[in-house]
């Protein structure tokens, strides 16, 4: 077999695997005769997805908004977090304990919260975001940080080497991979954050539409919403993959569904 | 207390063995000197001495090994040499200086048994590692660098990384690492121990070229007889822990060396006297 068609056979089997579920489901729910407003087809789906994508859009535009903001201003965050808790034993002692607390508070819990403090607007939703997805690229970018082969801290320390330059040359490089392991999971924890925030208090966005249509019964429309988030968070998961290929050309090259992990 | 009763027990057996003569080659001041050198760190269970009394000169220019059974404390010895952290007891001076000084003189070059280039940076970038925390300007960084990767036989290489090579080339881009600031002493912690025979034979024999170009003093430390014997003006042989010197051997062996020397009666004569000295090293820590 030739690698391009053993490749091609490489994403043939999951589209089919896709293709024969979508059938199934297609077929089953009239066959087993369960009420559209309890599971609608994905025929009717698709319907509701062309019948009311203005209405659609204008949520995905909003929950999009949340997502991008919060994930960036979450990276950076957690980013500078690792760099300064990974300079000393003592940031770490007294800094990890209070990031673990702020990551197992339950995020619905503080929602309500963020609404009292910060109102109905956009800025609410964002911080939850950053607040849910922070947490996974610190602990990963501190890992990453800290596990440099103790030689090589030595041979920097053996020529007079500062911090800064120990830092820029070997741990920031050293943890770019773990931070995009990080980067992976706070992508999809991102679309999350932003839902949760839309449910606690708004008048738009995706998280709002599913709650909204959940009320009327509009299981269709609730659907389509769905749909399109799930299709954000897999988008978003894919493009940060791609950034990651980009920029570490040193690793070997993976099978792509080991790299992506699904 | 018991240090300094294991003091006087090494004293008694340099003297009585009748090996503990230090070579008197080269006079002046010795580059390295260490005094009654302790080490103790504190692990888990208790503290373990690591190095217990260790006093060696060594003079400028002087290829030294250490050979010891695993865990003697050798590479701890040359990480102490070389300033990284400091002795429990007793004093390490560097050309007459304290350790401090030296450092700030970069007068170290470091190859340790793993290559540790950084994954990210080609061959040449991994070489011109050290010159760019000196701040050298990046015309002379790839001057000198590209210089020392021919030295080491790897002029072809230079955009490769480190995954492409094989462990003989990633020991040379190290060693050629090393040599970009040119130190005065070379620290060598079993640089060939992962390398298959045949590789390794050749990079004994490289090296004994490169240092014959670039005179230093070299500390190597290794597990092998036939390699210390075959590279060292000197052999120090280290018992099992706590690390004490138990024997120190000159090496007569006429240089330029090749790999016909080890088939010599001086050679294996050698060997033979350091193959003893290691089994009693073991057997004088056993009675302790």
């Amino acid at each position: 077999m030739t690698e391009a068609s053993r490749r091609a056979g490489g994403y043939l089997a999951p589209f089919l695997l896709v293709l024969a579920t979508i059938v199934a489901w297609e077929v089953a729910v009239p066959v087993l005769r369960v009420a559209p407003y309890v599971l609608p087809r994905p025929s009717a789906i698709l319907v509701e997805l062309g019948r009311s994508a203005d209405s659609l859009w204008g949520h995905t535009v909003v929950t999009l908004r949340e997502i991008l903001l919060g994930f960036v201003a979450g990276s950076a965050i957690g980013i500078a977090l690792a760099i300064v808790i990974a300079q000393s034993q003592v940031l770490e002692r007294s800094l990890y304990p209070i990031i673990v607390f702020l990551h197992t508070v339950p995020k619905l819990a503080i929602a309500p919260l963020f609404v009292l403090w910060f109102g109905y607007g956009l800025l609410p939703k964002v911080i939850l975001v950053i607040v849910i997805s922070f947490f996974p690229i610190t602990v990963n970018t501190i890992y990453g940080l800290t596990s440099v082969d103790r030689n090589i801290i030595d041979l920097m320390r053996s020529v007079s080497a500062s911090r800064w330059q120990i830092l820029r040359w070997i741990q920031v490089p050293n943890a770019i991979p773990y931070l995009f392991a990080g980067l992976k999971i706070s992508v999809t924890l991102a679309v999350v954050g932003a839902i949760i925030g839309e449910w606690v208090g708004t008048d738009a966005g995706l998280g709002f539409a599913i709650l909204i249509s959940s009320t009327q019964l509009r299981t269709p429309f609730m659907f389509a919403a769905i749909t399109i988030i799930s299709v954000i968070g897999v988008v978003m998961f894919y493009l940060v993959a791609v950034c990651e290929r980009l920029l570490i050309p040193w690793q070997e090259p993976r099978d792509v569904t080991r790299t992506v992990g699904v | 207390m018991r240090p300094d009763e294991s003091v006087e027990r090494v004293k008694e057996r340099g003297a009585g063995g009748g090996f503990g003569a230090a070579p008197v080659a080269g006079a002046g001041m010795p580059v390295i000197q260490l005094e009654d050198v302790w080490l103790t760190y504190a692990s888990k269970r208790a503290d373990v001495e690591a190095l217990a009394g260790i006093s060696v000169s060594v003079e400028a220019n002087t290829f030294v090994s250490f050979i010891g059974p695993t865990g003697c404390g050798k590479s701890s010895l040359l990480k102490l040499v070389a300033g990284l952290f400091a002795p429990s007891r007793g004093s390490i001076l560097v050309r007459g200086q304290r350790v401090e000084e030296a450092l700030r003189a970069r007068s170290f070059g470091f190859v340790f048994q793993d290559a540790t280039l950084l994954p990210w940076r080609s061959v040449l970038g991994n070489t011109e590692l050290l010159l760019q925390v000196c701040e050298r300007a990046p015309a002379e960084r790839e001057q000198v660098a590209r210089r020392f990767l021919e030295m080491v036989g790897l002029g072809g290489f230079l955009s490769h990384y480190p995954r492409e090579l094989s462990g003989g080339m990633k020991q040379r881009v190290a060693i050629a690492r090393a040599l970009t600031l040119d130190p005065d002493i070379l620290l060598m912690d079993e640089p060939f121990a992962a390398l298959d025979a045949i590789t390794r034979d050749r990079l004994n024999l490289d090296l004994l070229r490169i240092w014959s170009q670039a005179r230093k003093t070299v500390l190597f430390v290794t597990h092998s007889i036939g390699e210390a014997v075959f590279l060292s003006d000197r052999v120090l042989v280290m018992s099992a822990r706590p690390g004490k010197v138990v024997a120190d051997i000159p090496v007569g062996l006429p240089r330029p060396r090749s790999l016909e020397l080890v088939e010599s009666p001086e050679f294996i004569a050698c060997a033979r006297q350091l193959r003893h000295l290691l089994a009693e090293g073991a057997v004088y820590d056993g009675s302790l």
